[in-house]
């Protein structure tokens, strides 16, 4: 028992103390990466090495495993929490925003839906507004901190319990647990909709997987399969009538919570019931119906006021490229951490397309598994944003991590314990190379200060309504606050005349008849951020030095007047006169 | 640990929950001891409950991971009542489902009281 428990303890103590003094300032190309201490590096090699000694046991104790896990998603995903003040990302500021919206308003009014897809499909929202009120809390700015930590911690809960549903094999289980939870790069697991629907998803497969489907797959003509008599095993569990309904419980939360993954839901459990229980089509049938529903009553003016970017549907190719960042103004640090993603994920993939063709032919429920991992890839042809192939990667995950797993333990059967383990240490500590690049090295731009959180909360509550508010970059804290739907924020980078090229002090001319015509009422103020610097720098959206410069131009200017000025950046109000 | 011995701890926790939620939010502002107690209420008890009135076979390690699920599926089409009616605040919300939920872990622990009779014929 202490040989299992040494691991983890020391990895997490080494972890703890490589924390301390951490330097966050001025992080550069390779972001939190190069700043952790070689003992964090150390925790992370002690725990592969003891998890993989867990692995190669010659009978395999589930609480060992177990506390591996635990201490591996504390060390990925807790680093920041702990790390950091105030929640990473500027993008997880608006769901901040919007659930305080939900906590001081309660109802939502209906005109305020067209403009914000997060309050058209409130149910994370309105969840995490219930626990807030319940808790006594005002604001969900420090409870979104810890929100990757606990989906991470969650995403294993669910992943265990679907995976039951494939194999009964406790090391495959095992291994696919470690290989999810030390692939998931892409970054969905923040305080968001996605990250708690995704949760939902994961369970609502597992009650497919275990209650829903045979164990063995019928063959033969439809008709047979659509008769009871072909599927025994599932028509005499008495369960299987409580988790269809449970399903569409867990179903119907999704449904009012994200608008991607009860399609994402609906494809998997349509494609698994063709295949193994065709009787059960009608559920599908239902699913369907209510997410069409929840869109056109529940969303419906979002919808009716975004029916434009239904027109990019049809272009997988296009829409994949269109959101990949171009390597060519990258220097060559930056070029290696934007192709680790790449690379990590065709490894993922390709582990998994062994395992998938290992498959191939058999006839037990895990050969669910490969139809499971390719369903996603059909919604590349939705654009959603420039996101989709992070969802379709996101939602294949679980899977392939099954086939990689499956593929390892088969691969390696006939190898001797020792090159075995040799082997699943190599294979555990790629991955997680790839992950800590992929999920760290961008941190000079993710992470947010309070500074930057108090220059955000000026902003909201001292501009008047109708405002709008022009930023070098939207990487700063925006909507943050529950009044944000009445104000206009804006990207000088979403302008396509300025990306990759040079601004100058000529431009600002043009920069403020921009400003007065996108105004209202309310008065237009231009932010200067440092996170917004950063971006702009790391991602080459602007020439470097257009920044400075723009910011000279600025303060030189009589038509600006600086209201506001903290360590994370400056905010300028434009004058209300007729302008250059 | 029998089977009927793990319904009844499981129902005792979702009562012991309930009543020091009730009990924190009337008598102390402070989330440092309503948020625990909020979060293991909205994350675990509905479902432990509803899970404990169903038969869904003895796995207790099924029965535990689908907990988690459900109570968040429950609390969240409840919290949907608030944003899309207008009458009901969050507060009706959680009264309700705070005096649901012990009643329904008063209901398990009367069905697996060791004191009713067994076997009966």
């Amino acid at each position: 028992m202490i040989r299992y428990l040494a691991g983890p303890a020391l990895a997490i103590t080494l972890w703890a103390v490589s924390l301390r003094g951490v330097n966050l300032a001025d992080m550069g190309d390779l972001g939190l990466t190069a700043r952790l201490p070689g003992t964090f590096y150390l925790s992370i090699l002690l725990l592969t090495l003891s998890f993989v000694s867990v692995l190669q046991g010659a009978r395999l104790r589930w609480w060992a495993v177990a506390l591996h896990l635990a201490a591996a998603v504390l060390i990925l995903h807790g680093t920041t929490a702990l790390l950091y003040q105030v929640p990473r990302y500027s993008w997880v500021y608006k769901h901040i925003g919007a659930t305080g919206y939900v906590l001081s308003h309660g109802f939502i009014n209906a005109k305020y839906v067209p403009t914000d897809a997060n309050l058209g499909w409130p149910g994370f929202f309105g969840l995490a507004a219930l626990i807030l009120r319940s808790a006594g809390l005002h604001s969900a700015l420090h409870v979104a901190l810890w929100a990757q930590l606990f989906f991470n911690g969650l995403y294993l809960i669910a992943v265990w319990f679907l995976l039951g549903g494939l194999t009964e094999n406790p090391r495959t289980i095992a291994l696919a647990l470690w290989f999810f939870t030390s692939t998931n790069w892409v970054g969905q697991d923040y305080y968001a909709p996605q990250a708690f629907a995704f949760a939902l998803y994961l369970f609502g497969m597992g009650l497919l997987l275990r209650y829903l489907v045979p164990s063995v797959l019928p063959r033969g003509s439809w008709r047979r399969r659509l008769s009871d008599a072909a599927l025994p095993t599932v028509a005499a569990r008495p369960q299987a009538q409580w988790a269809l309904v449970f399903a569409l419980l867990i179903f119907g939360a999704i449904v009012v919570s994200h608008q991607l993954t009860p399609y994402m839901m609906i494809a998997g459990y349509g494609a698994c019931i063709a295949v193994a229980r065709p009787k059960l089509l009608p559920l599908v049938g239902i699913m369907l119906v209510l997410a069409i529903a929840w869109t056109v009553f529940g969303a419906g003016t979002w919808m009716a006021h975004n029916m434009g970017q239904l027109a990019t549907f049809g272009h997988p190719i296009e829409n994949v490229e269109s959101s990949l960042a171009s390597l060519s103004p990258l220097p060559w640090p930056r070029r290696v951490v934007t192709l680790v993603p790449r690379v990590l994920s065709a490894l993922v993939w390709g582990l998994g397309g062994l395992g998938a063709v290992l498959q191939w032919r058999r006839t037990r429920r895990a050969t669910l598994a490969p139809i499971l991992a390719a369903v996603p890839f059909v919604f590349l042809i939705a654009p959603y944003g420039g996101e989709m192939q992070f969802r379709v990667y996101l939602f294949a995950l679980p899977w392939m991590a099954y086939l990689a797993a499956e593929a390892f333990v088969k691969l390696t059967r006939w190898l001797t314990p020792r090159l075995r383990g040799v082997t699943v240490t190599c294979l555990c500590l790629v991955l997680l190379s790839g992950y800590l690049v992929s999920d760290f090295s961008n941190e000079s731009m993710n992470y947010m200060t309070p500074s930057d959180v108090s220059l955000a909360e000026y902003l909201y509550r001292n501009a008047p309504a109708g405002s709008f508010f022009l930023g070098t970059s939207f990487n700063y804290p925006t909507r943050l606050l529950p009044d944000y739907d009445q104000y206009q924020a804006f990207s000088l980078t979403w302008l396509p005349q300025f990306r990759y090229t040079s601004i100058t002090a000529a431009d600002l001319p043009w920069i403020i008849a921009f400003m007065r015509q996108n105004l209202d009422r309310g008065r237009a103020y231009f932010v200067f951020t440092d996170t917004a610097s950063r971006q702009i720098y790391l991602q080459r959206v602007l020439r470097p030095g257009s920044v400075g410069a723009l910011e000279r131009a600025v303060e030189a200017s009589d038509q600006f007047r600086l209201v506001y000025a903290n360590s994370a950046g400056k905010v300028f109000e434009l004058s209300s006169g007729a302008g250059p | 640990m029998s089977w009927r011995a793990s319904r009844r701890l499981l129902a005792l926790y979702a009562l012991v929950v309930c009543v020091a939620l009730s009990v924190s939010q009337a008598f102390t502002a402070s989330p440092a001891l309503r948020l625990p107690l909020s979060l293991l209420f909205f994350f675990t008890v509905p479902g432990l409950v509803l899970t404990q009135l169903i038969h869904l076979g003895r796995d207790l390690r099924t029965h535990l991971a689908l907990a988690i699920p459900l109570s968040l599926a429950i609390s969240t089409l409840l919290s949907l009542l608030v944003t899309q009616v207008p009458a009901i605040g969050f507060g009706e919300v959680t009264s309700f489902f705070l005096a649901a939920c012990a009643f329904g872990s008063v209901v398990v622990l009367g069905a697996t009281s060791s004191a009713r009779p067994r076997n009966v014929r």
